[in-house]
């Protein structure tokens, strides 16, 4: 186990609004917490926040990881007052999301629908 | 064929409804007809009427027609701000706007990030005549990006997004329009809810819902974009926001908000958020909240 940091604006620069750009981050990271590592994500020098970006980058992380897990394993760092309220309230959505198995499923259904259609 | 059409006062979405309700009877109407604007009954042109204005030009351009201002209508003042603006030059009259007090007419053909965020932070936001601090103006300005986000995430529009802001300093107010001439909530929603009939106002009011997106993706939550706006504006005061699309129409105060639907849809989305530049009426997020809360 190790700590690793990693600075998102050297992934997609100074705004972290799209799919998109929270997919590079998630990209970033994800490997790094299956191996157990300890991750900090500094913000500095972003100074725009988006819920998609947020969605990709970190609520779906809860679908492979515990929240104990994530909130011992997952630090941030340099996140602005705004860039804090928008991921609470995206975490909030997330995990009300994954915690609702009903709505997994539904969701996966009209995907898979979707994908064969 | 060409069709004049007199431009009232437009201060308001009241307003404004008369000058969407004439325009929509020609967006609706096969037969492509060149558009006149006769200013000669108006003394005032909010940003909503900018915007919609400069959305209704490049709609007609696509179809082969067009819009144009009758210029000897305009009073001095109107000019000198659409100049100022851009939309005569959006409009394809050779003025080049300047940077002065008006906020300008803006048309994104995608979400540019780093435009959009030195037109909400620069323009609309920084000139000076807020009373805001850095961290709430961050906040205003994530609050708004959502806004852009979502309209070239759903509106599946090909002319892109318009907007034009305005400040009012006796009011102390600020303002924005966003549009989108695209196909809307209400029918984003009757598509992924599979009910066709679905009053207008209940599909916006399902959108409004933590949680609810039309936009499904493998393995991630969606939803947060306009629950998002509607907590900041009801957890500070004097605050607006107002949806247009499609027959539907919400309105969000602190203390309010309201779903409904209107008789004569307008063919598009349009967003209207009105601040008061005073950081006394604003109370943000991470003031309620412990720093050192687990995040997870």
């Amino acid at each position: 186990m190790e700590r690793k940091t990693v600075t998102v604006s050297q992934l997609i620069g100074s705004y972290g609004i799209t799919l998109n750009d929270g997919r590079e981050v998630y990209a970033s990271i994800q490997a790094l917490l299956a191996q157990g590592n300890i991750v900090t994500l500094n913000f500095q020098d972003v100074t725009l926040f988006a819920s998609p970006f947020f969605n990709a980058a970190i609520g779906q992380l809860l679908s492979e990881f515990k929240s104990d897990y994530l909130n011992e394993h997952l630090y941030f760092d340099n996140l602005s007052s705004a860039g804090h309220g928008t991921l609470r309230q995206v975490l909030k959505n997330a995990k009300a999301y994954y915690n609702n198995e009903l709505t997994r499923e539904a969701v996966d259904r009209v995907l898979h629908e979707a994908a064969i259609a | 064929m060409e069709k004049r059409i007199y431009v009232s006062t437009i201060y308001t979405s009241g307003h404004l409804q008369q000058l969407l309700t004439i325009l929509n009877q020609f967006l609706t109407d096969s037969n492509a007809t060149d558009i006149i604007l006769d200013f000669s009954k108006c003394t005032f042109l909010a940003q909503n009427a900018v915007a919609v204005i400069g959305g209704m030009a490049s709609f007609l351009k696509l179809h082969g027609s067009s819009l144009t201002l009758d210029r000897e209508t305009l009073i001095s003042k109107i000019n000198i701000n659409l100049a100022q603006n851009g939309l005569l030059n959006h409009l394809g009259y050779p003025h080049t706007p300047w940077d002065g007090n008006s906020i300008p007419f803006r048309h994104d053909l995608f979400l540019n990030k780093k435009a959009i965020a030195c037109y909400l932070n620069e323009h609309w936001l920084g000139k000076g005549w807020l009373n805001i601090s850095k961290d709430l103006k961050e906040h205003i300005v994530c609050k708004v990006i959502e806004i852009y986000g979502n309209a070239f995430d759903h509106s599946y529009s090909d002319l892109g997004v318009f907007s034009c802001g305005q400040y009012y300093p006796n009011k102390k107010q600020l303002k924005l329009t966003i549009l989108d001439l695209g196909v809307g909530i209400p029918a984003n929603v009757r598509k992924f809810q599979a009910i066709l009939d679905l009053p207008e106002e209940d599909a916006i009011k399902w959108a409004f819902q933590q949680g609810n997106s039309t936009k499904l993706t493998p393995k991630m939550a969606r939803g947060n974009g306009l629950e998002i706006i509607k907590s900041f504006i009801q957890k500070n005061q004097g605050g607006k926001l107002e949806i247009y699309s499609h027959g539907g129409i919400a309105k969000i105060t602190q203390n309010n908000d309201e779903y409904g639907r209107q008789d004569i849809p307008f063919q598009g989305t349009i967003v209207n958020i009105n601040l008061v530049c005073d950081s006394k009426y604003y109370f943000l997020d991470s003031e309620l909240q412990k720093q050192d809360q687990p995040f997870f």
